[in-house]
């Protein structure tokens, strides 16, 4: 429930699961316990105050359950006072025991991301935990909201046996949406309040490809006040930057100075972006308001580190320094859930990226554009301005203008997420192979292996590259392993090594054959059953490339080529005859956006079924010539 | 006398670094400022230019306490090393006080830039038991930038029963500990040397004490590389452990030997058994009606070990006011207690058990010539049987009756007693004993579809990885299926049925097997001989030419595996995997195929075996990675068959 726009990096959507515990979950996962009656109360009773209660009743069926609940925690920060909090544990045999003092702790941990924060816990331990307890738990918390908005994921992985949700707000401007799969749940409403009910509601089990949030997950959002649209949401924000002292001479300096010998607009920004990415360190600090409000520029400068939003402001004002219009855009950073466009909050938003509008500098269509917007994620260590991570593609940004503000969805760019894999070989009559094989990597992959070039030894690169081409190969020997950056826009990396393989070509001598591995791009179609829901399958494009000199006595097979295309990406397999009796097998995979919604499954299924069906069956080679059989 | 008072019964130091004395930093050398890289180690994200701690233990009774002061010196490299080494963490508690840090960071050009207050910030992990951990994130670190700092802390024990280790992830250029003794105390040295570097000393006396500076220069950094041995066993390490105390003439015994340091730890555990009379009961309730002995002793375990809820501890101590009862009602108590609790509920039902005191392989190998308590961290029970000894467990769920979880196998244990205690190595399973046996028959119908059925055998450790895996039965056989329809890619699993016996370690599954529809090529089949149980994958990719540090597996294992194929007239073998055999020092993979044409029938027989769980040296690496080539190459092969 605690929102915060400092979840940096890619790795650093955490602090959601853990804003989760508030709302009735242990902390620990409860595999199978049963909860009898769990009752969440939302109060809002002024723009200041928030009356949080939790009502729950959990009975233990199993040695796990006793495990997984034996400890409960409620997330307090700054802004969140417990007001009250009760643990009661009744045995088997119907003994109560209270929660005491002495089982009680406050706890402060800032793990993923965040280096230090003023979220902590409350915690309660039940002594005498057995199979068959139930355990009663109330929390009354009191919240001073950062945000006029919130929203509340009806997860749970136990079975539900009575819910109750009640959001009622005594503020003007009260609004509500309940979103996900919301089978069992009865919604009630009146002017200033929603209520849900459900009975009997079975645990969520999602399918591990299936997108999480108000995809897997139902989902009450709600808000209140005047920020009815997003316009107004980020004029909430314009006016909670602008406490902070902007325009200052070290920055405008800086900039100067960065920028020296540029010439022109996209030189200068690419300078500034390069120097916000590497030169100041990603540390997220965020301490109650913290979490929303950046540092100020000129301290983030002194320091030298800083989180996604201060790193953004920074760099807002260096490129402004400059005479380039940037503006912050508050995004989503999260693999598995969006933005939902049709209500407009800020609890919606956890990162903080730049949008700089497309005429003020050169741009190509290469470039991650949008709607007239450059997007660039200064949290980003490799790469240029061109190139946005597919964790922040294709969701939503909020970019907050000088007036009002609009909601853009961010740019897709599936050549950024790139893997090609090549292996150019002879083959002998007696089937063996020898050649070469060669891996460029492209985007997030490269930027994990410049990562590990720059920080470990060469022995240990070495390692990981040749353990990529021995889990492709196993049956292969490989040597002569090198790699290299390559100088592009977009972290790039080259692996190359030579390659033997025995028995590449076997089978009947009437009819031998070929099994040609590849990178996969899709998952296999069986693991697409039962889900229908929205997935989640990352942007990307994936191709690899077998060209095979062939003995003169095998037939080649005829050219052929199948593809499969529709609006979410593509397989096509080539199979065609180069010179000098070469057969060439060409798997091109490609993704082109993140998000699979349900209607477009059958497409996905389609592309999946293609690329299966494609490695499958093994490539005959029809015939052998007579002059080989002798 | 109780001298309980005077040592530590501690909680686990969590030190990230740790070394020297206090306030000014040191100047900044030409040396250290023009380091750019060192020789033999590119690539290394920072250095740590020098480590140094001073240990100044407490002179009892004139002192209130001791204290550890650290001055640590680290240079960025690269980049990375930026993010790595810009931040520290500092563990400490109510106990171990923090009372000072400081640091700053000096950039290439010399300018010196203080740590400032706001950018110290002290987490409190537990405010009930006082626990901290304070961050400490240096300002404006860039490449060629070099960061000081320096922390204090005291407690109030006359021991500093942690190892100073000298080595990092990063090259150390010089890591040195002085310890600072009290005259009425002894103490015992002890250290191990990795590596080439010399562990070097000097002596020396001042008005504190008498001192003993411990220090090695040149440090390599510690390889991290896959299955390693962990990473106190690669690097050098030193302590004092005090061996006794003089107080007004009195010369009292502490961690002298292990009767001494038995000793210490007896009347806390004499305490908390004295409380036992719940516990008994249950015990005698537990086994009613069971005649036979090891029935009841598996009884009583199998309800300490799943129905006592295991609290993490970190040490062999027990709290001096918890009791065996009071665990038993709250239904939670840590390693120790549990373990404590055990032996009283089993006296209940006169069976003597002993203690064991146990550390975990893979937190590093101790060396028992030192009675530090510290090596250890959990308790095992034992207990005498028909000339031979049945070890209980009661914290490991998946550990039955004499049972132990592969990361105590062979390795050093004290039977704790504070008149006899005895050095012992736990006993250690053979490959033999932890073995995947299994069978899958296949059959080819006339349409080209594969069907048939499944089932494995597991015993001891490769039955104890999956031994209560879920926690009900349902959810067990769920995750099996999904486990076999991962393996089995294009088939659909059914009839999975398992079943788990803690008692003989032993884990029985089998399944059906049906080949998804459209997975039915009608003229092509092909059937993965090695699967479930591999294929083998290449674990050790790094060539032996080049891999530094001793692999590090759990446990040795085998695997047998026979998979029939049957198929209808009109089909032919179009491809066969070859008999073959590789057998080395470390283990075996042996293929056995026999065609049948005319009953249209192929038996594929698999045999891989690992004989052991250490390969130390650059002869057993090799044997292991040509082991697991081998197995990966023989396991890729599939048998083809298609339709004439």
């Amino acid at each position: 429930m605690n929102r915060r726009f400092g979840v940096g990096r890619v790795r650093r959507a955490f602090l959601f699961s853990l804003s989760l515990v508030v709302w009735g979950t242990a902390a620990t996962v409860a595999p199978a316990a049963t909860v009898l009656e769990k009752r969440l109360g939302v109060d809002i009773q002024a723009p200041d105050r928030i009356l949080e209660t939790t009502v729950l009743r959990v009975r233990l069926d199993d040695v796990g359950d006793v495990e997984a609940w034996s400890q409960y925690a409620v997330s307090l920060d700054e802004n969140r006072e417990l007001q009250a909090v009760n643990g009661t544990v009744v045995s088997p045999t119907g003994k109560r025991k209270s929660v005491g003092r002495k089982q009680q702790d406050k706890v402060e941990y800032s793990g993923g991301s965040t280096t230090y924060g003023s979220m902590h816990y409350h915690t309660m331990d039940f002594p005498g935990l057995e199979v068959g307890s139930t355990l009663e738990i109330d929390v009354v918390v009191m919240v001073a909201p950062y945000l006029p908005a919130d929203q509340m994921v009806l997860w749970s992985d136990d079975d539900v046996q009575h819910l109750e949700v009640t959001v009622r707000s005594a503020l003007p401007g009260f609004r509500w949406r309940l979103e996900g799969p919301t089978d069992g749940l009865v919604e009630r409403s009146e002017p200033g309040m929603v209520h849900l009910t459900g009975r009997q509601l079975a645990a969520f089990d999602p399918e591990p490809l299936a997108a999480g949030g108000a995809a897997s997950y139902p989902t009450l959002r709600w808000a209140w006040g005047e920020a009815e649209s997003w316009s107004d949401v980020a004029a909430w924000y314009r006016d909670l930057l602008s406490s902070l002292p902007r325009d200052d001479a070290a920055i405008k300096a800086l900039a100067t100075e960065l920028t020296a010998g540029q010439e022109t607009p996209r030189q200068q920004l690419e300078a500034l972006v390069a120097y916000t990415r590497q030169k100041v360190r990603y540390v997220a600090v965020e301490v109650g308001i913290g979490g929303f409000l950046p540092s100020s520029p000129v301290e983030t400068l002194g320091r030298k580190w800083g989180d996604c939003k201060d790193k953004s402001l920074l760099l807002i004002d260096l490129l402004r320094a400059r005479g380039i219009e940037a503006y912050p855009a508050l995004a989503r950073l999260d693999e598995r859930a969006r933005v939902e466009a049709e209500f407009p909050s800020a609890a919606q938003f956890n990162h903080l990226i730049v949008a700089v509008p497309q005429d003020a500098v050169e741009v190509s269509d290469e470039d991650p554009l949008s709607e007239g917007f450059l997007f660039i994620d200064p949290t980003q260590t490799k790469g240029s301005a061109r190139y946005l991570h597919t964790a922040v593609q294709d969701q939503h940004a909020l970019v907050v203008l000088q007036q009002g503000g609009r909601l853009v969805p961010t740019p897709r760019r599936p050549q950024y997420e790139s893997i090609y894999l090549a292996f150019n070989m002879q083959v002998d009559a007696e089937g063996h192979a020898k050649g070469r094989g060669g891996l460029l990597l492209r985007g997030s992959s490269a930027t994990a292996f410049l990562y590990e070039m720059e920080n470990a030894p060469p022995e240990r690169v070495g390692e990981s590259a040749l353990g990529i081409f021995e889990n492709l190969l196993p049956s292969a020997r490989f040597s002569k392993i090198g790699w290299e950056a390559v100088d592009d826009e977009v972290p790039s990396v080259r692996i190359a090594l030579e390659v033997e393989v025995d028995n590449l070509l076997a089978g009947r001598r009437s009819s031998p054959s070929l099994q040609l591995v590849s990178l996969q791009s899709m998952p296999s179609p069986r693991k697409l059953e039962g889900i229908d829901t929205t997935l989640r399958h990352g942007i990307h494009q994936i191709r690899t490339v077998w060209t095979l000199e062939m003995p003169p006595e095998v037939c080649l097979p005829a050219a052929d080529e199948k593809t499969e295309e529709n609006s979410l990406g593509m397989f096509r397999q080539t199979l065609r005859q180069t010179g000098n009796h070469t057969l060439q097998v060409d798997r091109f995979g490609e993704m082109r956006q993140n998000f699979v919604d349900f209607e477009d499954f059958e497409d996905f299924k389609a592309l999946a079924l293609a690329e299966h069906r494609s490695q499958r069956r093994r490539i005959r080679l029809k015939c052998v010539q007579q002059s080989a059989d002798g | 006398m109780k001298y309980r008072n005077l040592i530590p019964f501690l909680c686990c130091l969590f030190f990230t670094t740790v070394a020297v004395n206090a306030v000014d930093f040191p100047p900044i050398t030409d040396t250290e400022r023009a380091l750019t890289e060192l020789p033999g180690q590119p690539g290394a994200p920072a250095v740590v230019l020098f480590e140094k701690a001073e240990v100044k233990l407490r002179d009892y009774p004139k002192e209130a306490s001791s204290f550890l002061k650290v001055w640590v010196r680290v240079k960025i490299l690269t980049e990375e090393g930026k993010s790595s080494y810009g931040e520290e963490e500092i563990n400490h508690s109510g106990y171990w006080r923090l009372k000072k840090v400081e640091g700053r960071t000096v950039l290439p050009d010399g300018q010196v830039i203080a740590l400032p207050e706001d950018a110290i910030f002290e987490e409190r992990r537990s405010r009930s038991l006082k626990r901290f951990v304070t961050k400490v994130v240096f300002p404006a670190v860039e490449v060629g930038a070099i960061l000081d700092y320096y922390y204090e802390i005291r407690w109030d024990d006359l021991a500093f029963l942690e190892p100073w280790v000298f080595h990092n992830r990063v090259p150390t250029l010089l890591s040195e500990i002085t310890y600072i003794k009290p005259n009425n105390m002894g103490l015992v040295p002890w250290g191990v040397q990795a590596g080439s570097q010399r562990m070097q000393s000097a002596s020396d006396k001042s008005t504190l004490g008498a001192s003993i500076r411990v220090w090695i220069e040149d440090l390599p950094a510690v390889p991290d590389e896959d299955f390693s041995w962990p990473f106190s066993d690669l690097a050098s390490r030193f302590m004092m452990v005090p061996k006794s105390v003089n107080v007004s003439g009195t010369s009292i015994p502490l961690m002298d030997s292990w009767r001494s340091t038995c000793e210490l730890y007896a009347d806390d555990y004499k305490d908390f058994q004295r409380k036992t009379r719940e516990s008994q009961k249950k015990a005698v309730e537990l086994t009613q009606g069971l005649a036979d002995r090891q029935a009841k002793i598996a009884a009583v375990h199998a309800f300490v070990r799943d129905e006592i809820q295991t609290l993490a501890s970190f040490s062999v101590s027990v709290s001096e006011e918890e009791r065996a009862d009071k665990v038993l009602k709250d239904r939670q108590g840590t390693q120790v207690e549990k373990a404590l609790l055990l032996q009283s509920m089993l006296e209940g039902i006169k069976v003597d058990a002993d203690i064991l005191w146990v550390a975990d392989r893979t937190d590093g190998l101790i060396d028992l010539k030192v009675a530090n308590p510290h090596w250890f961290d959990s308790l095992l029970l034992r207990i005498d049987d028909a000339g031979g000894h049945i070890y209980l467990d009661p914290n490991d769920r998946s550990s039955g009756y004499n049972h132990l979880p592969p990361y105590y196998e062979g390795t050093a244990a004290l039977v704790f007693d504070k008149k006899k205690p005895q050095e012992v190595t736990l006993p250690k399973s053979s490959h033999e004993d932890n073995a995947s046996r299994g069978k899958v028959d296949l059959v080819v119908d006339t349409d080209g579809r594969l069907s048939g059925a499944g089932e494995l055998v597991l015993t001891g450790q490769d039955a104890w990885r999956f031994l209560r895996w879920k926690d009900t039965p349902e959810e067990t056989v769920e995750a099996w299926q999904e486990r076999l329809e991962s393996k089995y890619e294009g088939f659909e699993v059914s009839e999975v049925k398992v079943t788990e016996d803690l008692v003989s370690q032993q884990l029985d599954l089998s399944w059906q097997l049906l080949q998804r529809e459209d997975e039915v090529l009608g003229d092509e089949v092909t059937v993965s001989p090695a699967v479930p149980l591999g294929p083998i994958t290449q674990l050790f990719s790094l060539p032996p030419e080049l891999r530094k540090t001793p692999v590090l597996l759990l446990f040795p294992s085998s695997e047998d595996l026979t998979t029939t194929v049957r198929w209808p007239e009109g089909w032919v073998v179009d491809l066969l995997p070859e008999s073959s055999e590789h057998s080395g020092p470390v283990g075996s993979i042996k293929w056995q195929v026999e065609v049948d044409e005319a009953a249209r029938q192929a038996t594929l027989q698999r045999h891989f075996e690992r004989t052991e769980r250490e390969f130390v040296g650059s002869d057993t690496y090799s044997a292991l990675r040509t082991l697991y080539a081998e197995g990966a190459k023989k396991d890729a092969v599939s048998l083809v068959l298609v339709s004439e």
